[in-house]
């Protein structure tokens, strides 16, 4: 055989199969695309000098990896998709003379075409985006946005390689398949798998209890701390359980449905039962995939967008002033921390500057870690443990009442006690090294005020006591106990000015110099936090998770739209032959119609629902992952959520209908 | 009355760009009595295809009747015609045409389902019909579970289980080996002494020597036909041949 009737063999086979072929080169041309984008951004140098590179550095190599991963199991995805039905084809190919190796050369073309034009339209695309894409980073980040157009050779060294890599794997996969199989197979392949479908009891128990699970543990972890630690579990059982969802308990069910001769035998279900229980079969693993794709979109979306809208909100937590500074109060020296002295002192330095102060605002609290005990805490590190431990955080009723304009009187041994998650009701005892404490809980208040860097990441009791003077007991208490490891009281103020940025941060520097120079030695550690530092590290923090969230929401969107459509496309060569049998039998063109249509909604809506239920149970985990990252308002979550929902349905039902359509020209071709 | 009668039927197909006319079915006229086993013959060409996609009203003539009980078969509203050919045409087609999603039963049941009627009464139908043909046994199965044979077996079960007035055969052995065609011969054999009315399109000698008479087609016209009267199969079969033979040798038609 003519070597030189390969390329033009394949390049036709590559343009009369387009139907099939052109979204598969689109997805490399996306892929590779976003890659290169991704890549180039990751290695800018000009990225690289700006303040909260780290994080953007972060985020993009996070962003290489993830694209990397997808790339390969999406590509070979879609690419068995194609070789099943090219199969007879390919038989033909075979049965007419053509020998195995002469097929592996046709292969071999098609697929060095596809690389090249995939691989250079990504390229090409990518380098167009990428300044687009930059801006539009920079501009979440609120970088300065540099001129100029950069080309990445380095990106496209990688992009290149790593796709030539994939797409030699495919190939290899798809003559490894051609060397196995035989003619009569290959011809028969694309109608084998008519069998019925076998009840999987066992898959679907398994699916069932692993979905209850991971639902389980979302709706009842209590602390930010067990949700990182137990999200990946909840998410692995998730994903099991949809896969067998759609695999096994699809088929449970719609089989116990046939079971019941009255409804199953009713025009209405007898075509819809059997034809969902064949299409279930032929579609389970493509839909689950649907459906874990989406949910990832939905859930990174959404998680990204409200940490990026709420970053005024974390910030109010963390910096709630212009200039906070701490102190870790040194309780070892003879002298007193006198906070008046410093207050006065940074008065000075702001007016030194021409800035008035606006607010000034401080407190001091003491926050340690104790063990849980029956009815009391402890700090009995020897114990262990064993039965979890919690946050005690205490501030004295003088701060509480500038906080919230609410006098207390307590005495020596009585507080105010609000937490979530601690039980403590009548009084609360705390074993402190060779201090023992017992306070009468006057009253449980129904919020306290947020205040410090303390995040409840785990249960948390917050205690307002009478005075300084309990504060230092209780430190003296974990002191005897923890030594080195213990908390050391805190006094933290909240200042803002009428300065401008630059002037806020040279007197946040001057402060700094002021509790450096501390001849009394009452200052242990200190920091002065600026929001206008803050602001940029939160912006380039959250703003980096928001362009990963949406990039990668992006690609993966792109994947659910390919697999919806080949699956239209596979489901509507089958339909074809049914459709027909059907129409001889007497039923209606206007029934069948309704009732095809009726199956193919359920199949492609089934995974976009279970996608939004996941979404429903995830979204207690998700508050607590974000109230790490000290978001706190939910309702700007649930709103983020809903209208990622709502964007996401609204990109689905646009795709389908797309789809559908070349779905319906091949049903009802003559 | 007759049972079905067709008169002058004429059917001309155009191309999609005008142009040219291609004549299909000339001026076919003919009746089947109630209970009759009737072939139909001729060669590719003839025209068969066409008469019996319009008896089975999935085609329009272009001129012409087809009456089924008196009833004009080319006047039935589009909306309706589903439902007329449910209830009073069985059929069965050359490649079975069994939906591989259903087992055989189901399959069987499914214009009974179309038709809305109750589950209890479609067992009681399936129940004699399936003994009478053979199928008891594999009624769970699925299509591709079973022989060719056995397949078109289940689609004449479908077939009959309307209680159809008229049974339409298109090619019913043409995807059977020799021994299924046997058995399929001799229930259709069984099936009209039972009083069904049947009507077969074939271009096999030995189906269409198992009718009770044979018309023959050619050029879009009845052309000759054939009482087998108190012919035996094997003299039936040398009859058909014989006139085929004089058919294709350009015969004349009064021979």
């Amino acid at each position: 055989m003519r070597r030189s009737l390969f390329p033009s063999l394949a390049w036709q086979n590559i343009r009369k199969n387009a139907k099939f072929y052109l979204p598969y080169i689109l997805t490399i041309i996306g892929t590779v695309a976003g890659f290169y984008i991704i890549t180039a951004i990751a290695s800018d140098e000009g990225v690289a000098k700006l303040r909260g590179a780290a994080y953007v550095k972060l985020m993009m190599s996070l962003g290489i990896n993830i694209i990397c991963i997808f790339a390969v199991i999406f590509l070979l995805y879609t690419n068995s998709f194609l070789m099943k039905r090219r199969h007879k084809e390919l038989a033909l190919y075979n049965m007419l003379g053509m020998e195995k190796r002469h097929i592996a050369w046709l292969l071999c073309c098609e697929s060095l075409y596809v690389g090249v034009i995939g691989i250079g339209g990504g390229l090409l695309c990518g380098i167009l985006l990428h300044k687009l894409v930059t801006l539009a980073l920079f501009k979440l980040l609120r970088f300065d946005v540099p001129f100029g157009f950069t080309v990445s050779i380095e990106a496209i060294k990688a992009s290149a390689i790593l796709f030539s890599i994939i797409i030699a794997i495919t190939l290899l996969f798809n003559l490894v398949r051609i060397r196995k199989a035989k003619p009569i197979e290959l011809l028969k392949s694309s109608s084998a798998g008519e069998k019925e479908p076998k009840t999987k009891w066992l898959l679907a128990l398994i699916g069932v209890l692993s979905l209850g699970a991971g639902y389980y543990i979302a709706l009842t972890t209590k602390t930010a701390i067990q949700a990182i630690m137990i999200y990946f579990l909840a998410v692995f059982l998730v994903i099991i359980g949809t896969y067998c969802l759609f695999t096994a308990v699809s088929i449970v069910v719609l089989k116990q449905l046939r079971r019941n001769k009255k409804l199953y035998y009713k025009t209405k279900y007898f075509i819809g039962i059997s034809g969902m229980l064949y299409r279930m079969k032929q579609n389970a693993v493509g839909l689950a995939n649907i459906c874990i794709l989406s949910t990832m979109v939905l859930v990174m979306v959404s998680g990204t967008l409200s940490l990026y809208l709420g970053t005024e909100n974390m910030l109010d937590r963390f910096c709630p002033g212009q200039i906070v500074p701490q102190i870790a109060i040194n309780n070892e020296t003879e002298n007193r921390f006198q906070k008046d002295i410093i207050i006065e002192n940074i008065k000075d330095i702001i007016s030194k500057n021409n800035g008035k102060i606006t607010k000034l605002e401080n407190y001091t609290y003491l926050a340690f870690a104790a063990g849980r005990g029956e009815n009391y805490y402890h700090t009995t590190i020897t114990e262990g443990f064993n039965a979890g431990f919690v946050q005690l955080c205490f501030i004295t009723g003088e701060d509480y009442a500038k906080f919230t304009g609410k006098k207390v009187d307590l005495e020596e041994n009585e507080i105010l006690f609000f937490s979530d998650t601690l039980k403590d009701k009548e009084n609360l005892r705390i074993e402190a090294g060779d201090y023992s404490f017992e306070f009468t809980i006057v009253k449980r208040i129904e919020s306290f005020p947020s205040f410090g860097d303390i995040t409840a990441i785990v249960d948390t009791g917050y205690a307002v006591v009478k005075d300084d003077e309990v504060l230092q007991a209780l430190y003296k208490g974990q002191k005897s106990a923890y030594g080195e490891a213990a908390s050391d009281i805190k006094w933290v103020a909240i200042i803002d000015t009428d300065l401008n940025e630059d002037n806020q941060l040279k007197c946040a520097r001057e402060i700094g110099n002021l509790f450096s120079a501390d001849s009394m030695g009452v200052c242990k550690e200190f920091l002065v936090n600026t929001r206008v530092e803050n602001s940029t590290d939160f912006y380039a923090a959250s703003g980096g998770f928001l362009f990963l969230g949406l990039f990668l929401g992006f690609l993966f969107n792109m994947a659910t739209v390919l697999i919806i459509y080949y699956k239209q496309i596979s489901e509507g060569y089958e339909d074809k032959e049914r459709f027909e049998i059907m129409q001889k039998v007497g039923l209606p063109k206007k029934e069948i119609k309704r009732s095809i249509n009726m199956q193919i909604l359920i199949v492609f809506f089934a995974p976009l629902i279970v996608a939004a239920i996941h979404v429903a149970f995830d979204f207690r985990l998700m508050i607590q992952l974000l109230s790490l990252f000290s978001l706190t308002n939910n309702k700007l979550t649930m709103l983020c959520t809903l209208g990622t929902l709502l964007g996401f349905a609204v990109i689905y039902g646009i795709v389908y209908w797309l789809t559908a359509r070349t779905y319906y020209k091949i049903v009802s071709a003559e | 009355m007759a049972l079905l009668e067709v008169r002058n039927l004429k059917k001309i197909y155009t191309t999609r760009f005008g142009g040219n006319h291609v004549q299909a079915l000339t001026d076919v006229s003919f009746s089947v009595e109630a209970g009759e086993y009737v072939s139909i013959m001729g060669e590719s060409g003839s025209g068969k295809t066409t008469l019996l996609n319009i008896l089975a009203a999935l085609d329009k003539p272009t001129s012409g009747d087809v009456l089924l009980s008196g009833k004009d078969m080319t006047k039935i509203k589009d909306k309706d015609i589903s439902a007329f050919r449910r209830d009073n045409i069985g059929f069965v087609f050359q490649d079975f045409n069994l939906l591989d999603t259903f087992s055989l039963k189901d399959n069987i049941f499914l214009p009974l389902v179309l038709a809305g009627k109750d589950y209890k009464e479609m067992e009681q139908r399936i129940k004699p019909l399936a003994e009478k043909l053979g199928i008891t046994d594999i009624l769970k199965k699925y299509p591709y579970e079973v022989s060719g044979g056995q397949k078109q077996r289940a689609a004449v079960c479908r077939a009959l289980i309307t209680n159809p007035q008229i049974i339409l055969a298109d090619e019913p052995t043409g995807a059977l080996d020799s021994k299924s065609t046997d058995q399929l011969l001799h229930l259709f054999g069984k099936i009209n002494e039972d009083g069904q009315t049947i009507l077969m399109v074939t271009h096999s000698v030995k189906a269409a020597s198992h009718a009770k008479r044979v018309l023959f087609i050619k050029d879009g016209v009845v052309y000759h036909q054939i009482y087998r009267g108190n012919c035996s199969y094997d003299e039936m079969y040398q009859k058909i041949s014989d006139t085929l033979t004089l058919l294709t040798t350009g015969g004349d038609r009064n021979a």
